[in-house]
């Protein structure tokens, strides 16, 4: 795994790597919880951490502990799903229209900017406030993904469109490769820090949308995640209380989502970037 | 070795006819559209075994042609035979690819012709698979002559990325990949202009070598009047679309007959400080206005221009072997 | 008459790649003398450094280039003053009025979004008071393009609406319009036409006839050089290996790489067979031992890996760094 090595040369890389193993690591724990989250006044209510309950327990008679890694679980799930699927979209589109030029862009672009002006926070409640029930994590995920391709499928198009006025495109016509060999071989290289910048800017999103559907109440509540954490420790005014420990976690948690997010994706992205990539060829050869 | 190329000799010799050719932009926004005409009625031929040289100053329409060759563009009029078939008349994808295969081209830009990203035997391989059919596995013979014929070998190229190069060593790596199809006809535009002066002679002297053993063809397309003169058999000078005077590259260029090629000729840098220049120029103001002018392009800056010239379109004249686009030889 | 020197001039860029430092040797050790009322030129190939001596010459240098050792001073009255010793300010008022700059490409210098009289304004406006907006403006200038034979219309053109050479001349215009004592000249017509090109050079002779000043020119274009350069220093690899008449260079080169840049040549009128040197230039990061043309040198001896030959003269005004010639080592 020399990519592995060389980018944890990189301290940002190194911190938040270590943040997202930690919390994928919890988020694998969830699956050995020894309670059904689903389930209420399991456990005595409101306690504060302990030996027995390491974050304390909840208003709603749960172990904080174990409903924040099911929490994590959930929310990764969905900003995993949402950023996947709206990079598929944006990928074809951008590739396509940009590749192909004239009509085709033309339709592409138009469609495209309509999914852009769209209100979407207005829309998100909406949906969310006719679907509650119904909305679980990976549907939510799916319509996220619905609204999060268009503008990076821009940006992926203008970037085709440069590539394509490159001189290294005539060659490889000439060296007989089709279109679709063209985008893979030749063009992939270069799009892929867009790709894998936008993927985690977008899963930065996704998560920010769900906490604030939750935090509104527009979400299925009864899923677990750190929105709804969030929402019911609102509800139950666990900071008047005095319960720091229910309303700690989940921000906690989602700040250091956050953060790590934002830190791969610098990181990562200055990484792929074509200009630091050349610089990198060839230096690890021994210059003759 | 390699056998001597093309291998399909018919039609008196001639490789590829240049026939009436025209092309149209339409310049400018929605509301004020120019006809700009880049090339005029263009018209040449190609031997097989032979350096033509097209020869202009940037935005003479010159790369325009070899474009519309290669089929990168659309002629607006005109038609293209080679090997006698009508190329603007090639619809089969066979059809095309054949043609791909026997006219290759390189490019100006060496730094930009392959992708950095990529090692450049990527190239070299995916040629041959796609015109030839032999992929990795059956052999790099082919390949490692196609270095050889320009001065490499697949070692030196090999697990090697575009920037481990410098130009001149990618300007031959293209030419070896684009002689991997063994083509007939390869079009070089401004094939040395970005390499340095002290290598630009290995490359020229590749393409005198390459007709020699291999009875290549060689479209050069240049700016530079010196190489070409040492180069080519045969030159078409173009001005603004047009081929203001074409022949025997010794004729043309030691005893120039239009009156630009005169300019041209006289405006050379040429290497030697005891030849200075000792007449002055006169530059134009603005480049579009001529290319909008009627009858003769050049008859703006021409110092033996007629009423005649500028209002009637010029036709060509032969004189001497040579044939000129210009009323001064009616 | 002297008016500009270096001595031991060193500039290196330093890079930083994955941790190390390496450095770029992009002018090692050159030792310049340039005459007042000249014309000299810098000819090598791309990558031999000469861009990185003239932005030197400047004062042009920002990290990662550094200046490493030696110094470049200017005859500014009847003193030397090393232009990298005195304060930016000072430096500043030098710059334009003393020596000015033309780099490749004209269209950096000139605003794109406004017409060329503004830039004029604002360069002249930088440099001296304009009380009287027409005699100490308007006037001088176009006095000065009609000089030039510069067609007064292009003070109202923008500088997309000139052609490619209209624009290069208008730079050089803009470089002279307060008369300084050098004018440093970077590949000033490259990406021109023959006839353009024509058009700038002789610009540039007319310059310098008319003011008696002195151009440094650089190019890799050795026409160009015959034309209009009085001297010529050759350089290869970061260091200056020959420097003489331009008569000289051409008709009696005597380092070896001269020979084959001389060699290689074409010319109208002569078919007959022209080579190139063997190899490529060495890289600027790991040159070779010794002397930097030694491994494609087809007279090289043992001496020559061992130790650099210092540029020295053989002949009157005729300077070579060779061990062929001399078995001086450079210190």
């Amino acid at each position: 795994m020399v990519v592995l090595k060389e980018l944890l040369r990189d301290g940002k890389f190194t911190f938040a790597f270590i943040v997202m193993c930690i919390l994928i690591i919890l988020a694998i724990l969830s699956f050995f919880s020894p309670y059904d989250l689903s389930i209420w006044n399991v456990v005595p209510r409101d306690l504060p951490p302990s030996a027995q309950y390491i974050l304390g327990t909840n208003s709603k008679g749960q172990d904080v502990f174990w409903e924040m890694t099911v929490a994590i679980r959930n929310s990764l799930l969905m900003a995993v799903i949402a950023a996947f699927f709206s990079r598929l979209i944006a990928i074809a589109v951008g590739l396509l229209a940009g590749f192909k030029g004239g009509r085709t862009d033309r339709i592409f672009m138009s469609i495209n900017d309509s999914f852009i002006v769209l209100p979407m926070l207005p829309i998100l409640i909406l949906l969310g406030s006719i679907l509650k029930e119904r909305l679980n994590t990976v549907s939510l995920g799916l319509i996220l993904a619905v609204f999060g391709w268009a503008w990076d499928a821009r940006l992926i198009r203008s970037q085709t469109l440069s590539l394509r006025e490159r001189e290294f495109t005539n060659t490889a016509l000439l060296s007989g490769q089709k279109v679709y060999e063209l985008i893979f071989k030749e063009y992939l290289p270069f799009v892929i820090p867009i790709i894998s910048a936008t993927a985690i800017n977008n899963m930065f999103w996704s998560v920010g949308m769900e906490v604030t559907l939750a935090i509104l109440g527009l979400s299925n509540l009864t899923i677990p995640t750190l929105g709804t954490m969030m929402h019911w420790a609102i509800s139950y005014q666990a900071m008047l209380l005095g319960y720091w420990w229910w309303i700690a976690t989940p921000v906690v948690v989602s700040v250091l989502l956050f953060v790590s997010l934002y830190l791969l994706s610098v990181s990562v992205s200055q990484y792929l970037d074509p200009r630091t990539r050349m610089q990198r060829i060839g230096s690890t050869k021994v210059v003759k | 070795m390699f056998p001597v190329f093309g291998g399909d000799r018919r039609m008196n010799g001639k490789l590829i006819e240049v026939n009436g050719l025209s092309k149209v932009f339409r310049v400018g926004s929605l509301f004020s559209r120019i006809r700009l005409t880049a090339v005029d009625n263009v018209s040449f031929d190609i031997n097989e075994a032979e350096i033509y040289t097209l020869a202009g100053e940037s935005g003479s329409g010159k790369t325009t042609v070899s474009k519309i060759i290669l089929g990168l563009l659309e002629p607006s009029e005109g038609k293209i035979l080679y090997k006698g078939k009508d190329t603007t008349a090639m619809k089969s994808e066979k059809e095309k690819k054949e043609f791909r295969k026997d006219v290759q081209a390189i490019f100006q830009n060496p730094f930009e012709t392959f992708n950095p990203l990529r090692m450049v035997e990527n190239y070299l391989y995916e040629t041959q698979r796609n015109f030839i059919g032999a992929g990795e596995k059956e052999g790099s013979e082919r390949i490692e002559q196609a270095l050889n014929a320009v001065g490499l070998t697949l070692d030196d190229v090999k697990d090697k990325y575009p920037g481990e190069f410098s130009g001149g060593q990618l300007q031959r790596i293209s030419i070896a990949r684009a002689l991997v199809t063994q083509p007939s006809l390869l079009i070089a535009d401004e094939p040395v202009s970005m390499v340095d002066a002290s290598l630009r002679m290995a490359i020229v002297n590749l393409f005198k070598e390459l007709k020699e053993k291999y009875g290549l063809s060689v479209l050069y397309i240049t700016h530079d009047l010196a190489t070409a003169y040492y180069v080519s058999d045969k030159i078409a000078i173009m001005f603004r679309g047009n081929i203001v005077e074409k022949g025997n590259v010794e004729k043309v260029l030691e005893e120039p007959k239009h009156p630009y090629t005169r300019m041209l000729k006289e405006s050379i840098a040429q290497p030697d400080p005891r030849s200075k220049w000792n007449t002055r120029v006169d530059l134009h103001l603005t480049e579009r206005e001529e290319y909008l002018l009627k009858g003769c392009k050049f008859a703006g800056r021409c110092p033996h221009a007629m009423d005649a010239c500028r209002k009637e379109n010029v036709p060509d004249f032969e004189v001497d072997g040579t044939t000129v686009k210009c009323l001064l030889y009616r | 008459m002297t008016i500009l020197n270096t001595e031991r001039l060193k500039a290196y860029y330093i890079i930083d790649v994955l941790g190390e430092k390496r450095y770029v040797k992009a002018v090692d050790n050159v030792n310049l003398e340039i005459n007042q009322n000249e014309i000299y030129g810098i000819a090598g190939e791309s990558g031999c450094g000469k861009t990185t001596l003239i932005k030197t010459l400047f004062g042009m240098v920002e990290p990662p280039l550094n200046v490493t050792d030696g110094k470049v001073n200017y005859k500014i009255g009847s003193e030397f003053v090393d232009i990298f010793s005195i304060d930016s300010k000072r430096m500043r008022e030098i710059r334009w009025e003393y020596v000015s700059y033309i780099p490749q490409g004209s269209m950096s210098v000139l605003n794109p979004v406004q017409k060329v009289r503004y830039t004029f304004e604002h360069f002249i406006k930088a440099h001296r008071k304009i009380k009287n907006r027409d005699e100490d403006f308007i006037k001088p200038v176009e006095s000065h393009l009609a000089a030039l034979g510069l067609p007064i219309q292009v003070l109202d053109s923008y500088p997309h609406q000139l052609s490619g050479g209209m624009r290069q001349r208008v730079t050089v215009a803009l470089a002279t319009v307060l008369q300084p004592k050098i004018i440093i000249a970077d590949e000033p017509t490259t990406a021109l036409d023959v006839v353009m090109q024509r058009g700038v050079i002789q610009l540039l002779k007319d310059v310098q006839s008319s003011l008696k000043n002195t151009i440094i020119l650089v190019t890799h274009d050795m026409g160009i050089h015959a034309n209009i350069a009085d001297r010529i220093g050759i350089m290869y690899a970061g260091k200056m290996i020959e420097e003489a008449s331009a008569e000289e260079i051409f008709e009696n080169p005597m380092h070896p790489y001269t020979q084959y840049l001389i060699g290689s040549l074409p010319k109208i009128g002569d078919k007959s067979y022209k080579t190139s040197a063997p190899g490529s230039p060495p890289s600027l990061m790991n040159p070779p031992e010794g002397c930097r043309f030694y491994p494609r040198c087809n007279r090289a001896t043992d001496d020559c890996k061992a130790a650099i030959p210092k540029l020295i003269e053989i002949e009157p005004g005729h300077k070579v760094a060779c061990f062929l010639y001399s078995g001086v080592i450079e210190e």
